[in-house]
């Protein structure tokens, strides 16, 4: 119950922060602070009334198919941290309440809680999949936190920033995670901890370590991802001291105590957290000297602690451990005392630049008194909680075998310098003395601000912060074994009741706090000299990790900016050869690899008018391709259609050869009709896209030729041609089997697509004809044609067409021919006329609209259907009348199927001469203004 | 023609199985009735009897029918109905919904006629389903056509803009040409299957089964091999794969909104249907299929998070986004391959991807600028301020593209990412991990602009010129649709119940 509370009740909150901030008005901060402080309570409660160290669960179903539940579990780490997320949390609801407008209250406890509630799913998530879903959570929410004070690009980008670091690590650790789960065989984290260092030698679980530790890294900020720790404080200052103290960046150091017990003993863990850790305090340390912004100073002193805690973890004693924790928990309280007291200054002195702050403690006395004790703890004075933890670092090391000198100097370093800083933040702005040039201007007047105190709100948390850390110095042996021993033991596998104590009698650790103490005051004292130099720091800084991100970053933009342009460049000429290209890529390497084509067919007998046929259609398809001009463009390539009408004529297929010659020279008329409508063209091409066309083509051609060639060489099964030809005359009374095919055997397939091409006709009269085909109004028109030779041979060919199109209809059930090329043949005559009287005179010789006449053919052809149910039969039974004979045209055989072809003949004629007409209405201009043919070609 | 034979194939005509293309058939002639019949005035109400219409047949369906009522083949073997078809039926049902309402907004802001808009876009729907069940090449094309020339008509739906001309035009030719790929595969096939001389052949090679039967016999054949290599690309095209992505900024530029959102969500499903379907008719053939689909999946992730990155025109953002999703679910179907659930988790992907389009198309559609095709990251600054459902619609929407727990878009990546795992698809783990982290970039930057106050230069005349408030647009029935999408895109992230055991097979 109270894990579920503990993280829902937050969520609730943030949720719920718009309606409560709204209705509550001033009383909203100690509302919203009360969500995080019952939770502290109930947290206090369990580890009072807590009777054994037993861990306790809560599991329900989530994503059953993967194996993710919502399990939580309690044990000693997790109610650390929680009792740190939620005692710091309260008292940073509160300090926000008073460091933010109230316009701003709603949103950011919104963003804040939402972060709370996610901390605590870290901590307290019994799953690696929920764990990576809060740990995301974090980052995400802390994104909304960073980039809070929205209105500085600054801060949007240095958000950001933060964002795809610990994203990035975040992802990895999910895979990390993934794996760990799948060499576990489980994905509960306790299982999976429980089976302890056994794992670790598992290969999946190795492969896992380097991606865990990346997540942990980036997330704890250690070199060389941590700048965006410091970046990450544009934060408003409430969020900084959260994110600082006890939540976020301490997230990596939870995961790395949790999963201290299985990868504890290996060489890696121990090489890599070691490193990471001492280069990361030291360096953080180093980096927060040279700098005089009080909240950057804590930034890279945090970063400097964490550097501090990975190395400890790293060494894995349990003495190292317990050192660790106390540490953390020392750092825990000062830190969020330390940046509050910063915001108090900001607040009061409108600045944080710590070189022209000095004096404060008598504006700010309880803010001064506050920042002395964190300070103290920080540098390690006792009776303070810092110093237990500063006692028990050295303790740790100087136990260690072969690494312990190198971590104590390390750590004595680190120490020294931490101290330093401490004093900088937390004493310097208080007590410093002014300069001489201060003290001639006047303190004040230097300062952007009039020095006040802060309001209760903002004074609150870090008053109470402050004594607490003297309070869990001084009573250390009554809560360690509660709270610390039994993390110890989660973080190392081993129980642990040792207590923690205060004094130690004079020993190592004693002599060695003594030396840590003078060299950091030493280095204090020196800051003036320090800020001089400040040109070191600055070297320092230009050679950051952070100029490698950024460096990295902006390459990354601009190539993307680059790909993106060359390949989505918007020419449809490049897409389409990107289509093809890889299309025949793909092909191409599959041939590449697996020999070309087997064997080829052999070539067929060879004759003298195959070659010329070939000829003259490659030249003829050459020349088209080469001219710059359209109208003789357009004539070849008529010329290399007649040439292929030719070559099917000479291969028995007549039928194909009419329809070719006749669709030839209709689509012939129709591009001519659109080129008017083109612009001319000076140059069509350059000569090297011409090249890669030419080649493209030919590769394509050759390819198109291979395969067909190949497929000559294929046995189709048994194919019902035969069967047709024999059926066609038996069955159908018909001697041209295509014919006999359209318009009895699959007679139900024509009429649907006389239907559809009625439905297309209408759809062009829609589109195309912007006078809906009134003959009237057409006539107004000039015709496009004018020449003599087209008006006299327009006129002659329109009988002629119309004769031989009837012709054609009635004998195609025999021989070749049939309605669909007597129509269009009837149709050529009829548009050749138009093209020179102009369409509404053709439109006057065709009697009706040609929607008419699609009208008219589809109902004669439903009309021959239904005579077959007229006799019993299925619809569009073909019904034959008795043969007669008839003088000049011989034997005279009719049925309903030849009906059925003159519909198909009325329903040609119409769909032609609509679209054609159409078209040509949309060129044809008023007669007023004619259109020169000739100049627009 | 022999009438047994005839009467035989009739016999497997199962009307009834295909109850829902039929309704939505009738359902589509019926607006044009009422187009005809109603005065003028009334003509709004036929985009919402549309709505109302699919809104029924949804219901219907998700109440007694979810499984599927019919199993196994129908139609003498042109269409094959299983669980995961019924699937892919919802998700277009749901699809073309959101899309009529989508086109409702957005059509009317731009005063276009939205009948025939409707009318299209039912049969296109009906299309993509039996696209998704069909069992037969033939069958298979015509539907693919059937629904492709309607994409055709919607893409280039707002003639007088010369963009969204330029984009059905791109993807008339671009479409033509990707369809003859797919055809010549076809044929191949035809050619490949056909041949008695080989063992396995039958006289109905384009039959899925008995083209398995075939490739089973010859899993060497060079033909079949070609033809296969055909097909892939042809559906690499539809679902925006690379290379053959290069359509799709332009083309969802172009296009109106609800039309992107149709191609967007519609029309990738509708081609990862066809890819289950391909990857287990080609099975035979792995070895030359999974390198060239683990290629193209790699490249898909990778092109698609990179251009996105740098796009400032929402639409080609999401077209972009959108490609890498194509490699996500791609991954998934390589990973089906050896993990039986990993098709389940494909078609919870696209659910989840559906919802979370579906809200940010909404939230476009209601935006102020009148010319979608302009519209930039820019103009979502402040929507948050200006209008809190919106940007909290947005903000869900953005946040499961992106795969932020806990909602139904990370679930999706989670399961497909541990679906790869299993099928021991590191390499393409890696990739995909590294496609995230970069997708976070520029799914944050439409966040960012959504709700950071950034502050921009006002200059008093541009104030004039101010078109409007984002929402203003928003009805009772388009508070509905995005409260669905939200809603859903929340709760399948936080609980997916009966659906999460199908997952599991």
């Amino acid at each position: 119950m109270l894990l579920l509370l503990s993280i829902f009740a937050p969520l609730a909150g943030s949720m719920a922060s718009p309606l409560i901030c709204k209705g509550s008005g001033k009383a909203a901060p100690w509302l919203m602070a009360a969500i995080p402080a019952i939770i502290f309570v109930g947290f206090i409660w369990h580890l009072v009334g807590q009777t054994d160290a037993d861990p306790i669960f809560v599991s329900l179903d989530w994503v059953p198919s993967v194996n993710v539940s919502f399990d939580l579990q309690l044990d000693g780490l997790s109610l650390l941290f929680g009792i740190l997320i939620t005692s710091i949390g309260t008292f940073i609801v509160l300090y926000a309440g008073g460091y933010l407008k109230p316009k701003d209250h709603a949103k950011f406890y919104t963003y804040l809680l939402l972060f709370m509630a996610s901390m605590l799913g870290v901590v307290l998530a019994n799953n690696t999949i929920l764990l990576f879903i809060f740990w995301e959570l974090t980052s995400i929410s802390s994104y909304l936190i960073i980039g809070f004070d929205n209105e500085k690009a600054e801060s949007r980008k240095k958000a950001l920033q933060a964002l795809l670091v610990t994203g990035l690590g975040g992802i990895a650790l999910l895979a990390g995670l993934i794996l760990l789960s799948e060499a576990a065989e489980t994905y509960k984290l306790s299982e999976i901890i429980g089976m302890g260092s056994e794992l670790a030698s598992k290969p999946l679980a190795q492969f896992a370590l380097p991606l865990i530790l990346l997540g942990a890294f980036t997330k704890s900020a250690q070199f060389p991802f941590h700048f965006w720790l410091p970046n990450a404080m544009a934060a408003p200052t409430p969020a900084s001291a959260y994110l600082h103290s006890a939540t976020m960046v301490k997230a990596g150091v939870f995961l790395l105590l949790k999963l201290n017990p299985i990868y504890g003993d290996t060489a890696f863990w121990l090489v890599s957290l070691t490193a990471a850790g001492a280069i990361t305090l030291i360096y953080g340390s180093i980096r927060g000297l040279f700098q005089r912004d009080l909240k950057r100073i804590l930034a890279f002193t945090t970063m400097a602690v964490l550097g501090m805690l990975v190395m400890l973890i790293g060494q894995g004693s349990s003495m190292a451990i317990k050192s660790a924790l106390l540490f953390l928990l020392g750092h825990a309280f000062y830190k969020a005392t330390l940046f509050m007291v910063a915001g108090n200054i900001d607040h009061g002195t409108g600045t944080r630049d710590v070189r022209i702050l000095g004096g404060l403690r008598k504006a700010m006395p309880w803010t001064a008194a506050a920042a002395m004790l964190a300070a103290l703890s920080k540098g390690g004075f006792p009776p303070m909680v810092g110093f237990i933890g500063k006692e028990y670092v050295y303790k740790a090391s100087s136990t260690l075998d072969a690494l312990g000198p190198a971590i104590t100097v390390t750590a004595l370093l680190g120490n020294a310098l931490l101290l330093s800083l401490a004093f900088k933040v937390g004493i310097h702005p208080f007590w410093a003395r002014a300069t001489e040039k201060q003290e001639s201007q006047g303190w004040s007047s230097l300062l952007p601000g009039q020095p006040h105190e802060a309001n209760l709100l903002m004074l609150a948390g870090p008053v109470i912060l402050a004594f607490t850390g003297i309070a869990l110095g001084v009573t250390s042996q009554f809560w360690s074994v509660g709270l610390i021993a039994s993390s110890v033991s989660t973080a190392t596998g081993i129980e642990s009741l040792s207590k923690v104590y205060l004094w130690h009698g004079f020993n190592l650790p004693l002599l060695l706090s003594v030396i840590t103490l003078t060299l950091g005051i030493a280095i204090y004292l020196s800051r003036q000299s320090i800020w001089r130099n400040e040109s070191i720091g600055a070297y320092i800084a230009d050679r950051d990790s952070e100029k490698a991100y950024d460096f990295g970053f902006r390459k990354f933009i601009e190539s993307s900016k680059n790909l993106t342009a060359k390949i989505q460049n918007g020419s449809l000429r490049f897409y389409l050869w990107v289509i093809l290209v890889s299309g025949g890529a793909i092909i191409g390497y599959k041939v590449i690899t697996i020999g070309v084509f087997g064997s080829l067919p052999e070539p067929s007998e060879f004759r003298t008018i195959h070659l010329i046929l070939g000829i003259t259609i490659v030249s003829a398809l050459t020349y088209t391709a080469f001219t710059e001009k359209i109208l003789p463009a357009l004539a070849s390539l008529g010329f290399a259609g007649l040439g292929i009408a030719l070559l099917y004529a000479y291969f028995g297929a007549p039928d194909l050869a009419i329809t070719q010659i006749i669709v030839e020279t209709l689509s012939i008329i129709l591009i001519l009709m659109a080129a008017i409508k083109l612009p001319t063209v000076e140059k069509r091409v350059r000569k090297k896209r011409r090249i890669a066309d030419i080649a493209l083509a030919s590769i394509f051609g050759i390819f198109a030729f291979l395969l067909t060639y190949k497929s000559a060489q294929l046995q189709i099964a048994a194919t019902i041609s035969d069967q047709l030809a024999d059926w066609s005359y038996a069955l159908a009374k018909g001697r041209n089997v295509v014919n006999v095919i359209l318009v009895d055997f699959r007679a139900l397939d024509t009429f649907g697509e006389i239907i559809v091409i009625g439905i297309a006709a209408i759809g062009v009269s829609v589109c195309l004809d912007p006078l809906n085909s009134k003959a009237e109004q057409k006539s107004n028109f000039a015709p496009i044609g004018g020449s003599p030779i087209l008006n006299y041979g327009a006129k002659l060919m329109l009988p002629i067409c119309t004769v031989i199109s009837l012709a054609l209809l009635y004998r195609g059930h025999n021989e070749p021919g049939g309605g669909f090329i007597g129509g269009l043949m009837c149709a050529t005559g009829l548009i050749l006329y138009s093209l020179a009287f102009g369409t509404a005179s053709a439109l006057k010789k065709l009697k009706l609209d040609p929607i008419r006449w699609i009208a008219l053919g589809v109902l004669l052809a439903i009309f021959s259907g239904a005579l077959g149910i007229v006799s019993g039969n299925p619809f569009m039974t073909g019904i034959w009348l008795p043969i007669f004979e008839l003088p000049f045209l011989g034997t005279i055989h009719l049925g309903t199927p030849l009906l059925f072809d003159v519909g198909v003949y009325f329903v040609v004629i119409g769909f032609a001469t609509q679209c054609a007409f159409a078209f040509q209405t949309t060129i044809e201009g008023p007669k007023s203004n004619p259109l020169d043919f000739k100049k627009s070609i | 023609m022999s009438t047994e034979l005839l009467q035989q194939i009739a016999e497997t005509n199962r009307w009834g199985a295909i109850y829902p293309e039929l309704a939505l058939g009738i359902l589509a002639l019926a607006l044009l009735a009422l187009e005809a019949v109603l005065p003028k005035f009334a003509h709004g109400l036929i985009p919402r009897i549309s709505i109302l219409g699919q809104s029924i047949l949804l219901g219907y369906i998700l109440l007694f029918d979810r499984s599927g009522c019919c199993s196994g083949e129908a139609f003498g073997g042109m269409l094959s109905f299983d669980g995961t078809g019924q699937a892919f039926r919802i998700l277009f049902l749901a699809t073309s919904i959101f899309v009529s309402y989508l086109a409702m907004v957005s059509l009317e802001k731009r005063e276009f006629p939205r009948i025939e808009y409707c009318h299209i876009l039912l049969v296109v729907s009906g299309a993509l389903m039996l696209l998704a069940q069909s069992n037969h090449f033939v069958m298979f094309f015509v539907a693919l056509e059937t629904a492709t020339v309607g994409f055709y008509v919607l893409v280039s739906y707002y003639r007088t803009s010369y963009l969204s001309l330029e984009a059905g035009l791109k993807y008339l030719v671009m479409g033509a040409l990707s369809s003859a790929i797919l055809l010549f595969g076809i044929v191949l096939l035809y050619g490949a299957g056909s041949n008695p001389a080989l063992e396995g052949s039958s006289a109905d090679p384009l039959n899925f089964s008995n083209l398995y039967i075939f490739l089973v016999a010859n899993p060497t054949d060079m033909m079949a091999i070609i033809g296969m290599l055909l097909v892939i690309s042809g559906i690499a095209f539809k679902i925006g794969a690379f290379p053959f992505q290069i359509w799709v900024p332009d083309v969802y530029q172009g296009a109106p909104i609800p039309t992107t959102a149709l191609l967007a969500v519609g029309s990738k499903a509708a081609g990862f249907a066809m890819l289950i379907n391909m990857v287990e008719v080609f099975e035979p053939l792995k070895a030359w299929m999974y390198p060239l689909l683990s290629g193209i999946v790699a490249l898909t992730i990778l092109f698609g998070n990179l251009a996105a990155l740098t796009q400032r025109n929402l639409k080609r953002v999401i077209g972009m986004s959108g490609v890498s999703h194509a490699g996500f679910l791609g991954m998934g179907v390589l990973a089906s391959t050896q993990v039986e659930w990993a098709t389940n988790a494909v078609v919870f992907y696209l659910f989840a991807y559906m919802l979370a389009s579906m809200a940010v198309f909404a939230v476009m559609a209601h935006l102020p600028k009148n010319d979608d095709a302009e519209l930039t990251i820019d103009d979502l600054s402040e929507l948050s301020k200006k209008n809190g459902f919106l940007g909290f619609a947005l903000a869900v929407g953005v946040g499961s593209l992106a795969g932020i727990p806990p909602l139904a878009g990370f679930i999706g990546k989670l399961l497909i990412f541990v679906a790869a795992f299993q099928a021991e698809l590191y390499g393409l783990l890696a990739v995909g991990i590294i496609g995230v982290v970069i997708s976070i970039y520029y799914y944050f930057g439409i966040i960012k602009s959504a709700f950071f106050e950034a502050w921009t230069f006002k200059d008093e005349e541009l104030e004039e010129e101010n078109p409007g408030v984002p929402g203003e647009t928003l009805q009772l029935f388009g508070k509905l649709a995005i409260v669905v999408a939200v809603t859903g895109t929340i709760i399948l992230g936080f609980w997916q119940g009966p659906i999460g055991t199908w997952i599991a097979g």
